[in-house]
């Protein structure tokens, strides 16, 4: 993988990602956001928070741990800005960096060892406890075995599906190619899918 | 043909977590692969079903417009260095007019800056001044004992400031920690230190950590995390001091009360009773882990070369690597628990590395995609 500071190496990544990126023109947005352009941050902030933060919270079963790190996340990067230099890579790949690390970082210095109870964790403000218990079975024990997974399956499958993030920029966050990525996250589903259908089976024992 | 699946899985999920396809439409795109594929797409809708926690609206509203604010306040920031550059850093121009100003009017400004807190008029000054001090003063020991004693200024101020319920700026726990290890590195470069100097040091390290700890204790969320990162470095830091007044008082397992006995104790709860060495222990500070892997305030490199954490995630915690990373550190030396040292009992278990399931990377090193 070979990255220049030259303008061509934005159709380069936007060739390999295969779509159209979710930031236009990211070398332009790199720049302004280099300037602390308020503008260009409140873009970036409206497009990437949500999902940084559904990552996050994957990790961080506490939820206001979840917002202070999510909000961290963007601060660092703020803080982090005059010395980035963009070099093909999107930025919303710089953020999810920040933000594994924060939560490696986290779970590093984390003293309470608390976790919510799946339920909890994974429930928002907005679904209620009646909605939950209709919410579809199969997605609770998903989350579950997650959890089983091995450290790169789930790296790849909490960014992929909790981050929203393309395959490309999900090897650029973990440093591995577009296909070491789409093997994992083949081999995670299949993992996923044997355990889901090994409980199947357990509970049709029960 | 096991390639060609996980292209094909790759562009469903792609369909499906992106752009909101069904699983029914993805496998009309690829009739051949619907028995091997179904399965593997039903999983991955179920887990992308568990992904859709949204941060609470009032939460979302008000950390946006914190951040804002923090924009448009870095960008002011940004705009007065431009205004001082001249190719130098501000904090050099602040020098060269403390320097002056000693010259002209002798030490009463610098003096009267000396109770500034930050966020204070003659803060800068009272950096400043430090900063000429350090550059004046000659040989190790002395050096160190400037550096320990500017550190002591960082946690009074840290106890100014809790006194007047005001959150402390990282730039505060950064220099604090900056000044405390450069302290350490000089101390453990130069066995030859007097006890008090060293003394003085551990009594610091024992006090920026009790500070600390009451400060994680009733901060607000925002900067918990930030203050717990501070800790870690602290207790850290009070590990390698005692390593260095366990060696000068000659004894392999420091004994006794270390942190007692010294006068300038800087508040904190039983601060010589907490630096009392009991048990020995295998307790790894993280001292790898922490330079890789811990926001530094000072350094604002968040970006990082990815690891494959499930190739050698031991690998990353090795204390051996320790204050390789930092900007501002000059990497502690001592070890944190090298063999026959022992560790201060303490109120709160160090926080320790998650099990195996936890990833450690490299906070520091280059990425190929954003560089610093």
């Amino acid at each position: 993988m070979v990255y220049v500071d030259s303008f061509p190496a934005v159709y380069w990544h936007a060739a390999s990602v295969g779509k159209e990126s979710r930031l236009s023109d990211e070398e332009t947005l790199a720049q302004r956001l280099r300037g602390r352009d308020p503008e260009a941050w409140a873009k970036v902030y409206e497009e990437c928070f949500p999902r940084v933060y559904r990552y996050v919270a994957a990790r961080v079963r506490d939820r206001a741990d979840a917002e202070d790190l999510a909000e961290r996340v963007f601060l660092k990067a703020l803080e982090a800005c005059p010395s980035f230099k963009w070099k093909g890579a999107p930025i919303s790949a710089w953020l999810f960096q920040i933000a594994r690390n924060q939560i490696i970082d986290y779970r590093r210095t984390d003293k309470s060892g608390k976790s919510l109870p799946l339920d909890e964790a994974i429930v928002s403000d907005d679904v209620g406890p009646e909605a939950w218990a209709e919410r579809n079975w199969e997605v609770r024990r998903a989350i579950e075995a997650v959890g089983h997974l091995t450290p790169a399956q789930r790296d790849v499958i909490e960014l992929r599906f909790a981050g929203e993030l393309s395959t490309a920029e999900v090897a650029e966050i973990l440093g591995k190619t577009q296909g070491a990525v789409k093997v994992l996250q083949h081999s995670a589903l299949a993992a996923l899918r044997k355990k889901l259908g090994s409980r199947d089976g357990d509970e049709r024992d029960d | 043909m096991s390639e060609m699946i996980e292209d094909i899985l790759d562009e469903c999920i792609d369909r499906i977590v992106m752009h909101g396809d069904t699983v029914e439409e993805c496998l009309a795109r690829y009739p051949d692969w619907v028995e091997e594929l179904e399965p593997l797409l039903r999983a991955a809708t179920a887990t992308s079903e568990g992904y859709r926690d949204e941060p609470r609206a009032e939460f979302q509203r008000a950390a946006k417009s914190r951040f804002l604010n923090a924009v448009v306040a870095a960008r002011e920031q940004g705009g007065q260095r431009g205004r001082w550059h001249w190719g130098w850093g501000r904090g050099w121009v602040v020098t060269a007019v403390v320097v002056l100003a000693l010259l002209i009017m002798g030490c009463g400004t610098v003096g009267a800056s000396t109770n500034s807190l930050p966020g204070d008029l003659l803060y800068p000054v009272k950096r400043a001044a430090e900063n000429v001090q350090v550059f004046f003063t000659f040989g190790n020991e002395a050096k160190a004992n400037l550096y320990v004693k500017f550190a002591e200024r960082r946690v009074q101020e840290l106890l100014a400031l809790v006194a007047e319920q005001e959150e402390a700026p990282a730039a505060v726990l950064a220099r604090m920690d900056d000044q405390t290890r450069r302290a350490i590195q000089l101390a453990s470069e130069n066995g030859s230190f007097s006890p008090e100097v060293v003394e003085r040091l551990l009594t610091l390290t024992n006090s920026e950590r009790n500070v600390l700890r009451e400060m994680v204790e009733t901060a607000p969320a925002r900067v918990r995390l930030a203050l717990r990162e501070a800790l870690v470095r602290s207790e850290m830091a009070h590990r390698q001091a005692l390593v260095i007044w366990s060696k000068t008082q000659g004894h392999t397992g420091a004994e006794g009360d270390a942190g007692g006995g010294n006068g300038g104790q800087v508040g904190g709860p039983s601060a010589s009773g907490e630096a009392t060495p009991t048990a020995p222990s295998s307790v790894n500070v993280d001292g790898g882990g922490q330079d890789q892997g811990t926001p530094d305030f000072g350094s604002g490199a968040p970006d990082a070369s990815p690891k494959p954490q499930d190739e050698a995630p031991a690998g990353d915690i090795e204390p051996g690597t320790s204050g390789t990373g930092e900007a501002g550190h000059s990497g502690p030396v001592a070890s944190p628990s090298p063999s026959g040292q022992q560790e201060p009992s303490t109120d709160k278990p160090v926080p320790q590395p998650s099990p195996a399931s936890e990833q450690h990377e490299p906070e520091k090193s280059g990425s190929a995609g954003f560089m610093p």
